[in-house]
């Protein structure tokens, strides 16, 4: 990402979590996919995550919050293939997957 | 009941016109006085069935319950005391003509008789009860319906006609039963021979407004007609019937179709039949500069020369041909040119544009894009991938899910009013059988671009066939059939990069007008 090298100065990982406290650490490149995170850690918004790399998402649980980290990744791997290999969701988490990605912007 | 106490007898007090307990006499019975009179009176003093076995006369009585005299107190008294005996005093005259007791039948009729009637006694009731159910609740169109497809499989039918039903939804499982459908095999020169079922299926005039899925897997539909209904858009699905012969879909309120329906013109299908106007169709609208002083020209070009001087219409302007189209081959019967299209429609994950033109809603022309036109993706989103996004993928969860007529159900009371459209939403796309991308064949649910291309479609009128009709009526005909060729289909793409190929300027398309 173009964004990446611009910021040199910030950790490669930033720190996600969740409302019970789960804590997941992944790529920064990879969570800037969701357009909330990407604000909340650029540097020019000057929110409170920025500095530390640390964002707590208050209303995702740590089940559904590591269902995201790992769509970050999917996201990550396939962002240039032609052919996207699906991505499985256990049925149980599709509607607390589908508030957080409206909340996320992903 | 029968255990009820008998009124007490009244006596008549001549001198006060009126009935007195306390006059000088005996009470007939030595019960205790009921406390108060009773509430109703009736004449009917047991109206137990038993009673009834013959004509009985109800007392009559004349004024205020108080002033109660009967006609004859004295029989009327003595018939309520001998009342368990009345047996003895049926008559019953057998029936000759009634065609179930023969003069010749041995059995004892009054016993019959008897039990018959005291068995209708006790069905009559019952039977009103459910006669009073089944008015409340009438079947509904599609329950009729379905009985009617029943009939159709029973006798081999392959005509399905279920127009002007009043039909407004029409259920997966209901279609389904018709893949069974094997039609009679006739008799042809002493031989049975193997049929493949020829189904038709008439939907005319009815209030449909989708489709269900199911109705394009059946491959063996030859006729399909959806006129009169209330359709906004057809299930790209419709590209499944390749063994489709005719299509009638006109009085609908289609602004465009979907682009699969190219699949019914390819050369392996056997489409022979289109009815598609009237519909609202978008009107594509040309760049203004090379229109003014040769629109007039064109319609004379329209009505002269009929289909073959159509390819002019893009003369000195536009004559682009997608690559895509040439790669295609097109049934001998159909001329397909794809004409010219709008710009593409951006939408961002939840739907809502992000970039492009509008398609409002009123009848004005939406402007195509030019031929040079290259989409350009709104940068809001950084680079662009192919991956769908996270609320694809949790769509896609849901419209996976066993139970998802129920979820919006499980939502929490105060999310947003979206979510349950989408949640409805996404229940009407997998019921009429899904999308495909057009670009890269991917399922999806939610589009992320959009974009109409109007392709031109006429039947391929022969020749000599012209030559041969060459009479005014004829010409009306091409007039129309020209002005109503462009249709409008409707293409959708599952990422940003889904967008339109870059289309090939070609010279052979001005050439090929003579």
């Amino acid at each position: 990402m173009a964004s990446s090298s611009q910021n040199q100065g910030l950790s490669k990982y930033v720190t996600l979590v969740s409302m019970d406290g789960f804590e997941f650490v992944v790529l920064r490149e990879a969570a800037s996919v969701s357009k909330a995170i990407a604000r909340m850690l650029s540097p020019t918004n000057g929110f409170k995550e920025a500095q530390d790399g640390r964002c707590v998402f208050g209303e995702i649980n740590g089940v559904v919050l590591e269902k995201v980290a790992e769509y970050f990744y999917y996201n990550y791997k396939n962002r240039n293939r032609e052919d996207v290999p699906d991505m499985e969701i256990p049925p149980e988490l599709c509607l607390e997957l589908l508030m957080a990605a409206d909340y996320l912007d992903t | 009941m029968a255990d009820e106490l008998p009124l007490p007898r009244l006596r008549w007090d001549p001198v006060t016109e009126s009935f007195s307990k306390n006059a000088a006499g005996k009470r007939v019975r030595s019960s205790p006085p009921a406390s108060s009179d009773p509430a109703l009176f009736s004449s009917d003093d047991d109206p137990s069935a038993d009673n009834y076995t013959q004509e009985r006369r109800k007392k009559k009585f004349r004024g205020p319950w108080y002033h109660q005299r009967p006609a004859s107190e004295e029989s009327s008294q003595e018939s309520q005391e001998h009342a368990p005996e009345k047996k003895s005093r049926r008559t019953f005259e057998r029936q000759f003509d009634s065609g179930v007791f023969m003069g010749s039948d041995g059995t004892d009729v009054d016993e019959v008789l008897e039990e018959l009637e005291s068995r209708n006694a006790m069905a009559l009731p019952v039977r009103h009860s459910r006669g009073t159910q089944s008015a409340r609740r009438l079947p509904t169109p599609e329950e009729l319906v379905q009985g009617q497809i029943q009939r159709c499989l029973e006798e081999g039918n392959e005509s399905i006609d279920l127009s002007s039903r009043g039909l407004t939804t029409l259920s997966n499982a209901t279609i389904r039963q018709l893949a069974t459908l094997t039609p009679i095999p006739p008799v042809i020169e002493g031989v049975f021979t193997r049929l493949e079922p020829k189904i038709k299926v008439f939907l005319a005039s009815n209030d449909l407004t989708s489709l269900p899925g199911e109705l394009f897997n059946l491959d063996r539909l030859t006729v399909l007609s959806l006129r009169g209904n209330q359709f906004e858009e057809l299930p790209p699905g419709i590209g499944k019937l390749s063994n489709l012969k005719e299509l009638n879909i006109s009085q609908n309120s289609l602004r465009s179709l979907p682009f699969e329906i190219l699949d019914l013109f390819s050369d392996t299908s056997r489409l022979n039949s289109l009815n598609l106007h009237p519909n609202p169709f978008y009107q594509p609208q040309f760049p203004p500069d090379h229109e003014a002083d040769k629109q007039e020209e064109e319609l004379q070009y329209k009505i002269g020369l009929g289909n073959r001087g159509r390819a002019r219409h893009r003369r000195g302007a536009v004559c682009s041909v997608s690559l895509e189209q040439r790669r295609r081959s097109w049934h001998s019967q159909w001329n397909v040119t794809y004409q010219a299209r709008t710009e593409v429609r951006y939408l961002d994950i939840n739907g809502t544009l992000s970039k492009g033109p509008n398609f409002c809603n009123d009848s004005s022309p939406i402007p195509v894009a030019d031929a040079n036109d290259t989409p350009q993706p709104p940068t809001s989103r950084g680079d662009l991938s192919r991956a769908p996004s996270l609320f694809e993928v949790a769509l896609n969860a849901c419209s996976r899910h066993k139970d998802l007529p129920h979820l919006t159900s499980w939502l929490p009371d105060d999310s947003p009013e979206f979510f349950f459209d989408l949640l409805r939403d996404v229940m009407v796309k997998k019921d009429s059988g899904g999308s495909k991308c057009t670009i890269c064949q991917r399922n999806f649910i939610q589009p992320r671009t959009e974009w109409i291309e109007w392709w031109e479609i006429a039947k391929v009128i022969e020749r000599n066939a012209m030559a041969s009709a060459a009479s005014p009526l004829r010409q009306m005909e091409n007039e129309r059939d020209v002005l109503e060729s462009m249709v409008p289909l409707m293409r959708r793409g599952c990422s940003w990069l889904c967008v339109p190929e870059k289309v090939a300027v070609v010279e052979d398309a001005v050439v090929a007008t003579e």
